[in-house]
């Protein structure tokens, strides 16, 4: 069996010119059938530990996963807020134990901005129930004053007693600043590998200041108030993005859902944020079944044209077989060479394409975590990841059937003496 | 070369194909084929029980105590008459919806080491699977038709975290019932299980 | 033109190689024999030359001495097995372990080294393998020194076989014929794609590690020329009862 190993590996590298093409297309297909499906899981284990022990996100009634992916994720953007009346109301039913409001607007230098209530800190929660943890500094106590995610502070190097000013709006585009009402850093978050650590945290009430001289999106020419005389205005927030809430019994979670709905003084809605997420991973699950089955067909076509090379070259290769019949091997023991040549190229391909993937992760993870805030990992490989390996080696094991049994053939009828 | 050794290749790879083949052909059915309101059926309903071990298999039914009626107040309206605009319809339905919240449990399964079916509303999802939900009788219970009642809820936990569970999954549920009373205030009293074993529910013909 | 088809039992048994007797063949398709053969007979250590012109049937009467094809009727054995009572898989075993073939041209894997052509047959048959490390440490051990026998040298061993010239070929050939002491060497017209002045050179060579190995050797060509070397010389068209019958030359 080594001998026959050694006959086709060598057999192999001496056509190696030939085969490459072969074996970058099967590496190429295997690091699109194994990239994918790592980015799925990894996409999916970020998502389900960035929130945890809240039991419904309240807001006004847009989509549920609209909702969440605003709120939880930063992505998208509300289409409407709550009015802070509802807030209160909120707050002051029996069934609830802890509301924590949060709105969302402003951005700095890309990094979005939170403006919540110090009872964040206390009750917000990821992965695995753990509160959030500070790195170094507290809490806001003054009105600019503003708590950095780990990545923000690391990113552009902040550290606590720094000042840094608020942007208008999100996105990467030339935004208006805050640019007379500066924030000061008083505490850095310790790392949680969710959105967290990508935000800027600042209070409800600074919010509402930095916009009081503003209105639709710009600062009200000629009028501008100062950082010090703020704190002469309301700084109650007038309306919110939404409101984190949760229970005293989790199983209250129905009746509060409809307690939510059925408010009359606004139309909002309450949300399962576990079920909103399930919601949105149906939805990409089309597109992700969509994805692997092109994943699959790039597969088969690799495949193919490695049969096809292989075929293409078999007619020079008879004489090699007539060899190999004197020597004592038989037409099964030529068919079995074939095939095991087949194989060890599939073998070198996924072997490359996984290799391609694991060397990706690295180079790519730090674009995907600035650009996406998604948190690529080099875990070892899943059940699914190994069955979609076990899946192309066994399909280039039964695609090199194909010349192997034509290698059969001639040399059953070649014998010793083809007719080359 | 022997011939055992190309017997065994081919046995091998023949079977590998076929391993193959088999775990990829996952189930395709959306929503593993419920529509919203079906129910699951308990073993204990079925003429030939089968062996659920320690696990007494128990019915959505045995959780409501036998002495409690929601419709006692509203048996005086008669809704056949009634216009679906009426206001007496739809405060007949607040009032029908409060009592529900308010629904007694049954004291007797306190302790009770039960298996019982249901569907998954995930609660706390890990990364290494989901440690909390809450489980109840009909499919869609959180999508468009009214929840149930505080007691055709049970809000399990699991140690072992358990994959490949989502919104809407049936499954089996085996563990220990606690009940809950209500405070005054809350006005909620409920169910809760610490879930020993968590696994799929796999007949699909068993529908009400 | 001498012949000497051999008596039917005039050896010993031991003594014998090849048998064939009433051995006829004819291909899938055809409706008439290509072969048809009374009696042969190669003893140990014999030197045969059989000589034919083309498309005669020389190949073919290899193939069947080689068990590569097994005839319709009438019997071919090697070491006194009859190549028709054993199985396919049995006849490649059998074959590896105690015949050489030397063909007329690209007689080695050109991605193997030139000793690691010699020493495929031991690696493919554990009884010619045996052979070789009875007489001398390794398989490895016996290529190189029918190597040398052969007069290739040391530093001509490790390179790949494409990159020699023919005539090197067929020295090598010879000695991976050879390599594992098989009873019998099968040769098809080696000499014809040698030239002229290697062609005797080669011969000496090919006759001497033959004698040293006490291996019979079967040796056809159409060339006369070479016929003077050999003890025994055949006329394939006088032994072929159906070329006669066919008018076939």
């Amino acid at each position: 069996m080594r001998t026959f190993l050694l006959l086709a590996a060598r057999s192999a590298w001496n056509r190696r010119f030939v085969l490459s093409l072969a074996v970058l297309s099967i590496a190429l297909s295997t690091f699109l059938l194994v990239g994918i499906d790592r980015i799925r899981s990894d996409v999916r284990e970020n998502f389900a530990q960035s929130v945890s022990g809240t039991d419904l996100i309240v807001g006004a009634r847009t989509g549920p996963v609209q909702l969440v992916l605003y709120a939880v994720f930063r992505i998208g953007a509300a289409t409407n807020n709550m009015r802070w009346t509802s807030v209160e109301a909120l707050s002051a039913d029996p069934a609830v134990a802890w509301t924590v409001p949060i709105s969302l607007g402003d951005s700095h230098h890309g990094f979005p901005v939170l403006g919540t209530t110090p009872g964040y800190f206390e009750h917000f929660r990821y992965g695995d129930r753990q509160l959030l943890r500070f790195r170094e500094g507290k809490p806001f106590a003054g009105l600019f004053d503003a708590v950095l995610g780990a990545d923000v502070a690391d990113a552009l190097g902040y550290r606590l007693g720094d000042h840094i000013v608020l942007s208008h709006g999100m996105g990467n585009l030339n935004l208006p600043q805050h640019a007379d009402k500066p924030f000061v850093v008083t505490g850095v978050l310790a790392r949680t590998g969710t959105p967290v650590d990508r935000t800027v945290h600042v209070s409800l009430e600074a919010i509402e200041a930095i916009h009081l001289d503003w209105q639709g999106g710009a600062p009200i020419p000629g009028f501008a108030i100062p950082a010090g005389m703020v704190r002469k205005f309301d700084l109650t927030p007038k309306a919110v993005t939404a409101v984190l809430v949760g229970l005293k019994s989790r199983a209250a979670v129905f009746v509060m859902q409809r307690r939510v709905a059925a408010f009359t003084a606004e139309p909002l809605m309450g949300v399962l944020p576990g079920v909103a997420l399930d919601e949105l991973w149906e939805v990409i699950g089309v597109g992700e079944r969509a994805l692997l089955v092109i994943s699959a067909l790039v597969a088969a076509v690799s495949l193919a044209g490695l049969v096809a090379v292989v075929l293409a070259s078999l007619n020079e290769r008879r004489r090699e077989l007539a060899i190999l019949r004197a020597l004592g091997a038989g037409p099964r023991h030529v068919l079995l060479l074939l095939a095991l040549e087949g194989t060890l190229i599939t073998a070198v391909g996924t072997a490359l394409g996984v290799a391609a993937v694991v060397a990706a992760i690295p180079t790519l993870g730090p674009l995907a975590l600035a650009r996406y805030g998604l948190a690529l990992s080099l875990s070892p490989p899943t059940p699914t990841q190994q069955l979609l390996v076990a899946a192309v080696l066994v399909a280039g094991w039964a695609a090199s059937l194909i010349p192997a049994y034509r290698a059969y053939r001639y040399s059953l009828i070649d014998g010793l003496t083809p007719r080359v | 070369m022997k011939r055992t050794h190309v017997a065994v290749w081919l046995a091998a790879a023949i079977a590998s194909v076929a391993i193959a083949a088999a775990g990829a052909a996952e189930p395709a059915a959306k929503n593993g084929g419920y529509a919203i309101g079906d129910r699951l059926q308990s073993r204990a309903d079925r003429t030939s029980p089968s062996g659920g071990g320690a696990y007494r298999e128990a019915k959505w039914e045995d959780l409501i105590p036998k002495d409690w009626d929601p419709l006692k107040d509203l048996r005086k309206l008669d809704f056949g008459r009634l216009d679906d605009a009426d206001p007496r319809a739809t405060l007949a339905l607040d009032r029908m919806r409060e009592i529900w919240d308010k629904a007694p449990i049954n004291p007797a399964l306190d302790g009770a080491t039960v298996k019982l079916p249901g569907f998954v509303v995930p609660l706390e999802q890990t990364k290494s699977g989901l440690r909390e939900f809450l489980l109840v009788p009909y499919f869609g219970a959180c999508i468009h038709v009214p929840p149930p009642p505080a007691n055709q809820i049970v809000h399990v936990f699991s140690k072992k975290p358990i994959r490949d569970v989502h919104a809407m999954t049936a499954v089996w549920v085996s563990g220990t019932l606690k009940t809950e009373r209500a405070n005054s205030t809350m006005g909620m009293s409920g169910y809760r299980m610490e879930a020993s074993r968590v696994e799929r529910y796999e007949d699909r013909g068993e529908r009400r | 033109m001498v012949t000497g088809a051999g008596d039917v039992s005039s050896r010993p048994a031991r003594e014998r190689v090849l048998t064939a007797r009433d051995v006829r063949f004819r291909w899938p398709r055809a409706r008439t024999d290509c072969i048809d053969l009374e009696t042969l007979e190669v003893g140990r250590g014999e030197h045969v030359f059989i000589h034919g012109p083309s498309g005669c049937g020389k190949s073919t009467l290899l193939s069947l001495f080689g068990g590569v094809l097994v005839p319709q009727s009438g019997s071919v054995r090697l070491l006194e097995r009859d190549w028709s009572a054993l199985s396919a898989w049995d006849r490649d075993a059998y074959r590896v372990a105690h015949v050489g073939f030397i063909f007329q041209q690209f007689n080695l894997l050109p991605y193997l080294s030139v000793v690691e052509n010699v020493e495929l047959p031991c690696r493919l048959s554990r009884v010619r393998d045996a052979n070789a490390r009875a007489n001398g440490a390794s398989a490895r051990r016996q290529a190189e020194e029918l190597l040398l026998e052969m007069q290739l040298e040391r530093d001509l061993w490790p390179r790949p076989a494409s990159t020699l010239s023919v005539g090197q070929q067929q020295r090598v050939a010879a000695a991976r014929a050879l390599v594992g002491l098989p009873e019998l060497v099968l040769a098809d017209e080696p000499t014809s794609s040698v030239d002229e002045d290697r062609r005797n050179a080669f011969l000496e060579l090919l006759l001497r590690v033959c004698t040293a190995a006490h291996s019979a050797l079967v040796f056809v060509s159409h060339d006369l020329r070479i016929a003077g070397r050999f003890q025994r010389r055949l006329e394939l068209p006088a032994l072929n009862r159906a070329a006669s019958r066919e008018g076939v030359a």
